[in-house]
């Protein structure tokens, strides 16, 4: 299964909520693709891949929404997320970096790692 | 009889000429001020002196270096003046006569000052810079365009057709990305995009909208201009908003505040000497490392900025907030006489600078 961000959601991804954002934010992500197809990965046991490629940037607190948010809001869990959750970001490496962080930090807020 | 009249026309002709003479000296005296000087600016001179009658008016000098990182204690100064009328709600004529070097982020701190004034219905007038320099910098970022007309009260402003100015009151990644590739294009011949740039824009519309106001349901603009300087090979970023500024944001909130608590523990006092303290370890990220685990997810912002300086992606990194002076780019912090209530943020993009991770 797969998430390109840029086609399935917006070539311009904006702040982390709705009311900060003109364009689309972090949480409308989460809420109307995100989750839904994650959770859908994980009942079918199969790995949902995002890919962050192509997109005009991501601030911080849009993947911290979209991801972090996964484990903070959506109460999923962290290993389950983990286990399924596939990130390609080739023009910006660190993408990946920061989503593994954010799910980590948010899992030991919720004491799950 | 006839002597006596002569000699009485005589005298009356010898006065009047006597007159003529000292009227025309007068004139020659009043002109030779005059001389060099075009009829619009001496229309401006003749409008200033207007206003210097009018007692709900202000008269106020701009420096002759307008540019807040050059020129940060004058330049501010001069805009603090400026808000001062406005909150009194007073007519202002700004004297830009004597101004040889105006910056971008000078020129983007007048245009959304002007726009303040004319949408609140207040006179906002002034003279121009005699510099051809600095006059033809101002006139391309559509300053005079807009100075003669009214302007309606929006959330959203696009002015400039070579130095691009924009504002508005939410996160608009759109008119971003789209000022990013106009950027890149006069740059390097095709639409590039910045991806981290664009990032940080985000990051620093947002921080407007969250942090800038501290009466809930107000947003402030925030005001972004960029300009590609063909000479310097150079594009140049300035951003501001007139909240209430980082450190003063922080100072407002509840001692609840994961910010407060975190500066507390750090054992620094908001609004005094350690305001150059706080900024630098907000920009460090070591007040968010701190920050208790549940709210960890708060308050990236600064240090991400802080970040793309140090990893090239963005050259020449300046923060200007309440009364701090932060050259990020040479770690330098100074204390401000005149504060600034906002903040602005001020960076360059060079040829050498990266822009993707993997450096292409």
């Amino acid at each position: 299964m797969k998430i390109i961000l840029k086609k399935d959601f917006s070539r311009t991804p904006g702040a982390r909520n709705e009311q900060e954002s003109l364009g689309f934010s972090g949480e409308k992500f989460r809420e109307e693709l995100l989750f839904p197809k994650l959770k859908e990965a994980i009942e079918k046991n199969q790995k949902l891949i995002v890919n962050l490629d192509g997109t005009s940037g991501c601030g911080p607190s849009f993947l911290e929404e979209s991801f972090g948010g996964l484990i903070r809001i959506n109460k999923m869990d962290y290993k389950e997320v983990k286990a399924k959750l596939e990130i390609i970001s080739n023009e910006m490496p660190s993408y990946k970096k920061q989503i593994e962080k954010y799910l980590k930090n948010a899992g030991e807020v919720e004491g799950l790692v | 009889m006839k002597k006596d009249k002569r000699k009485i026309e005589q005298r009356r002709a010898d006065k009047k000429f006597r007159r003529k003479v000292v009227s025309r000296n007068k004139i020659r005296k009043k002109n030779r001020n005059k001389i060099g000087y075009s009829k619009k600016f001496l229309s401006y001179q003749n409008t200033k002196k207007q206003y210097t009658k009018d007692s709900r008016a202000e008269i106020i000098a701009i420096p002759s270096a307008f540019s807040l990182i050059h020129n940060a204690e004058e330049s501010i100064n001069a805009i603090n003046k400026i808000e001062k009328a406005y909150a009194k709600k007073k007519k202002v004529f700004v004297e830009l006569a004597k101004v040889e070097h105006i910056s971008y982020g000078a020129i983007v701190v007048l245009l959304s000052i002007m726009v303040k004034f004319k949408t609140n219905g207040l006179d906002f007038n002034g003279d121009f810079p005699r510099n051809k320099r600095a006059q033809k910098k101002l006139s391309d970022s559509g300053f005079f365009d807009f100075l003669y007309r009214d302007i309606k009260n929006s959330d959203d402003y696009s002015l400039g057709t070579k130095i691009h100015t924009h504002a508005n009151k939410v996160t608009d990644p759109q008119k971003t990305a789209k000022l990013l590739s106009q950027m890149s294009s006069q740059m390097w011949g095709e639409e590039k995009t910045y991806p981290n740039i664009q990032s940080l824009l985000i990051e620093l519309m947002t921080n407007t909208q969250n942090h800038a106001s501290n009466e809930p349901g107000v947003n402030k603009h925030w005001w972004l201009s960029a300009n590609y300087d063909k000479e310097k090979d150079v594009i140049f970023f300035s951003f501001i908003d007139y909240g209430v500024g980082i450190l003063e944001s922080i100072n407002s909130k509840s001692e609840k505040n994961c910010f407060h608590k975190a500066l507390k523990k750090l054992g620094l006092l908001l609004g005094g000497k350690q305001d150059i303290d706080i900024l630098e370890k907000l920009l460090n990220g070591e007040v968010h490392k701190i920050i208790e685990s549940f709210e960890k997810h708060r308050g990236k912002g600064l240090p991400f900025i802080k970040k793309m300086n140090e990893e090239n992606f963005i050259s020449n990194l300046k923060i200007i907030t309440n009364g701090v002076f932060g050259n990020i780019t040479c770690n330098k912090y100074e204390e401000l006489r005149n504060k600034l209530n906002g903040t602005y943020v001020y960076w360059e993009i060079k040829r050498d600078n990266c822009i993707f991770e993997n450096n292409s």
